[in-house]
């Protein structure tokens, strides 16, 4: 992967949020990282973003869980708000839990390409991401 | 007498359509115990709706409805009481039918006797105190069930997070962090964590398999073992293990997921973690075959092996072969309990300083 990729991150675990940015930044997949705390802020974030605009983000992490609405409730008014967008970001989901259940809805889910399990690897998110460019 | 006393509390309803045989009823038992008659079927469901009685008796022939019917009726809407028939000799097949059907519980053929009647009182009302100790001992077991398995859900995942982040925070530390001696210390920390982390996982795991209902879904054992080497990976650091991969599956495979994959997931880790000591790297050959009926798994590692006299206690909860690894004792003991769940089975094979292999079929709810 030579370019760099805009992203971002939903996760209300300002720890977590960190990590991410840090380990991205590290092994150079990106230095344009935004932070959104909560769903909620995201779909603000997403709204306020013009159809064409540059900061479009390639590359979506979506935390599974969430105080108030989680990772599969934020990407229900997501699925609303996004067919606008000129270019479709890939949507990857974090949890460190591996939830059969998750799993399962992650699956069924067409937009979400992938469950990384948290700690965030980067090897994990680019093989993740090497497949959901092939298809 | 107290034995008398207590009796008091168990309520009769008697339903015929004979005021004589009523009369003569209450007149025997109403010291005794609390008596309620009635001479329709209307007036006997009044009386249940009222003061639920634990025992009914009723007549077999009245002119409406039958002592069986009514029963049939009262069942539908007040399950608990407990019902006794009453009837002549000529009755039988009506009877052997009630009480095959579970209408009711007993029949005293008249005339009867008040000793036979109290007996069948005392034993009904024994009846009517056992089910219902039974249920409510059911229902405070699914109760505390219930919060058990919320509890485990959202423990699992609030000692898992801050693990998870403890390790994020260590993996950017150890490239950022220039100094030898910090770096050091960093990997001690993170050694620790990640014991930590996989022992909540096991106990999350162990719990999972002992609480879960067989769930068959349908598995794609390439899909399955890429996911779990994945999640391996990130893990265990086992990057640089190198694993040999074999995978037949030839029909469509109905399995337990979590199941199978917690099977996977702690013999190919052990089978990574236990090389031998001049190993560089582990070196695993796994393979998968499956037909209509079941699939084979067999998980082979060259690493240090089980001595001969260990080898039977490995499945044993925290039985530790050796005391500088970093298992907890716990993995093997799962995989062993989920195939028991999964009526599988598993066979193992080893010798010190050549190598472990495990061998297990489970089969297939196509």
């Amino acid at each position: 992967m030579k370019e760099s990729f805009k992203i971002l991150i939903i996760d209300d675990n300002e720890i977590d949020r960190f990590v991410h940015r840090k380990l991205l930044l590290l092994h150079k997949i990106s230095d344009d990282v935004v932070e959104c705390n909560s769903g909620k802020e995201a779909l603000h974030y997403l709204n306020t973003l013009e159809d064409s605009s540059e900061d479009i983000p390639d590359v979506i992490l979506l935390d599974v869980m969430m105080p108030e609405m989680d990772g599969f409730d934020f990407l229900v008014h997501y699925e609303r708000l996004h067919k606008k967008f000129e270019k479709e970001p890939i949507v990857f989901m974090l949890s460190s839990t591996e939830d059969e259940e998750d799993i399962r809805r992650v699956r069924q889910n067409k937009r979400v390409k992938h469950l990384l399990k948290k700690p965030f690897s980067p090897a994990a998110f680019q093989r993740a991401m090497e497949k959901a460019q092939e298809s | 007498m107290t034995s008398t006393l207590s009796k008091k509390n168990i309520r009769v309803l008697y339903l015929d359509d004979e005021e004589n045989n009523l009369r003569s009823f209450k007149a025997a038992f109403r010291r005794e115990y609390d008596v309620y008659i009635a001479n329709t079927s209307e007036a006997a469901f009044n009386i249940i709706k009222s003061v639920s009685p634990q025992v009914i008796f009723s007549d077999q022939r009245m002119p409406v409805t039958t002592g069986v019917e009514f029963f049939n009726a009262v069942r539908q809407v007040f399950p608990d009481p407990v019902r006794i028939l009453i009837t002549g000799y000529t009755d039988v097949n009506d009877i052997i039918d009630a009480i095959n059907k579970g209408h009711i519980y007993r029949y005293i053929t008249k005339p009867w006797s008040e000793h036979e009647v109290r007996v069948a009182i005392d034993n009904a009302f024994d009846l009517y105190e056992t089910r219902r100790k039974l249920e409510q001992k059911v229902e405070e077991l699914e109760k505390s069930n219930h919060e058990l398995n919320r509890f485990i859900y959202s423990a699992s995942h609030d000692l898992r997070a801050p693990l998870a982040s403890s390790l994020g925070v260590i993996r950017v530390a150890k490239m950022e962090v220039k100094d030898k001696l910090s770096k050091e210390y960093f990997n001690k920390i993170e050694t620790s964590v990640k014991k930590l982390d996989i022992f909540v996982q096991n106990i999350i795991n162990y719990y999972k398999n002992s609480k879960k209902g067989d769930e068959h879904v349908e598995i794609v054992f390439a899909d399955l073992l890429e996911d779990v080497l994945e999640s391996l990976k990130s893990h265990l650091g086992s990057e640089d293990a190198q694993i040999d991969l074999e995978i037949e599956q030839q029909n469509k495979f109905m399995g337990d997921e979590f199941r199978i994959r917690v099977i996977l997931s702690n013999l190919i880790s052990n089978a990574v973690k236990f090389k031998k000591e001049d190993q560089d790297k582990a070196r695993v050959a796994i393979s998968i075959k499956s037909d209509l009926e079941k699939c084979f798994i067999s998980v082979k590692d060259q690493g240090m092996g089980i001595l001969e006299e260990h080898i039977h206690k490995v499945f044993h909860m925290f039985f530790k072969s050796s005391s500088d690894h970093s298992g907890s004792g716990i993995g093997l003991y799962i995989v062993k309990e989920a195939l028991g769940k999964l009526k599988g089975n598993i066979e193992v094979k080893s010798k010190p300083g050549s190598g472990t292999e495990f061998d297990i079929t489970i089969p297939n709810h196509l």
